[in-house]
C-alpha cells in the first residue's frame, strides 16, 4: 500500500469524528487530531478501533499513545502492517 | 497542579457507543471495567470515570510540561477519590447532574475556584473577570497555548504561573483556577 492510499483510507476513517471541517479540507501529515480536527478525545478510541478493523491489525497501548497526528498514525499502521 | 473536565451526557450518548467491541478495554483498566459493568448505571459510570481521567491527565500534563499522549489506561482510578498516573497521585472530585459529569483534579492540597456554565459562555472572558477581580486592578489578560498545547495566561504581557484549566463539551463548559 502506498503512503497516498494509506492517507486516503485514514482520512475516510477519521471523517465521521471530525468537528472542524476546515481542518479536514487542509489535511496534511502534520494535522493533529485534537488540535486541528477537534476530534473529541473519547472518539479517538473509535479511530483506533476503526483502524484496527480496516487494516486488520492490533494496536497496543504503546502504539495508541502516539496516535494523535496523521503522521504518527501512518507510522504506526505501516509498522503494524510490516509485522503482519 | 490542577485540571478539570466536563462531559455533556446527552451529547456523549450520541457521540460514543461505549458498548462497541474493544471500546472499554482500550480505555479502562480491568478494575475500572468491573466497576462500570457492576454499577446500576454503567453509561453514567463510563462518563464519570472518563471525566476523572481527563481531569487528572490535564493536571499531570501541566505539572510536568508533558507532550500530549493518548493512553488512558495509564491513568488509574482509585482507591477512593484518588487517581494514579505513572506513580503520581491526584485527588479528584466529581459531581453529576442528569445533564453533565464534571471532575476537578488536584496534585496537592490546593484550594481551587471553579465555575460551570450551562449555556454557551465565553469561559476565557469569565476567567479573565475572576483573575482581574483578584488582582484588584485593571489588567490586560490574554491566553495562549504552550508548545505542548497547554493553555497559559499572560497578565500585562508577562507570563503568569497561575494554574488553570478549561473544559468544554456540547452545551457545557467550565473553568478552574487555583484560588
Amino acid at each position: 500500500m502506498t503512503n497516498k492510499e494509506l492517507l486516503s483510507k485514514l482520512k475516510t476513517i477519521i471523517t465521521p469524528y471530525v468537528q472542524n471541517q476546515v481542518g479536514l479540507e487542509n489535511l496534511t501529515e502534520d494535522t493533529d487530531f485534537i488540535k486541528d480536527l477537534e476530534i473529541n478525545s473519547a472518539n479517538l478510541v473509535d479511530v483506533i478501533l476503526d483502524v484496527e478493523d480496516e487494516f486488520d491489525i492490533e494496536i497496543d497501548n504503546e502504539a495508541m499513545e502516539k496516535m494523535l497526528t496523521v503522521k504518527a498514525s501512518i507510522e504506526v499502521i505501516e509498522d503494524k502492517l510490516a509485522k503482519k | 497542579m490542577i485540571g478539570n473536565d466536563i462531559v455533556d451526557l446527552e451529547l456523549a450518548r450520541t457521540q460514543s457507543n461505549w458498548q462497541r467491541k474493544g471500546w472499554l478495554q482500550k480505555l479502562f483498566t480491568q478494575k475500572e471495567q468491573q466497576h462500570i459493568l457492576s454499577s446500576a448505571d454503567p453509561t453514567l459510570q463510563v462518563w464519570i470515570l472518563w471525566s476523572r481521567k481527563e481531569a487528572a491527565y490535564k493536571a499531570h500534563q501541566r505539572r510536568f510540561g508533558l507532550k500530549p499522549r493518548y493512553n488512558p489506561k495509564k491513568i488509574e482510578c482509585g482507591p477512593k477519590e484518588s487517581l494514579t498516573i505513572d506513580g503520581f497521585v491526584y485527588q479528584v472530585v466529581s459531581q453529576c447532574t442528569p445533564h453533565y459529569a464534571y471532575s476537578v483534579a488536584k496534585a496537592q492540597d490546593n484550594v481551587v475556584h471553579s465555575e460551570i456554565f450551562e449555556t454557551k459562555t465565553n469561559i476565557r472572558a469569565q476567567l479573565k473577570k475572576t483573575v482581574r477581580k483578584r488582582l484588584g486592578e485593571p489588567s490586560l489578560i490574554s491566553f495562549e497555548r504552550d508548545r505542548n498545547g497547554i493553555p497559559i495566561m499572560r497578565i500585562n504581557e508577562v507570563l503568569s504561573n497561575i494554574p488553570f484549566s478549561f473544559t468544554h463539551h456540547g452545551r457545557y463548559s467550565a473553568y478552574l483556577v487555583k484560588a
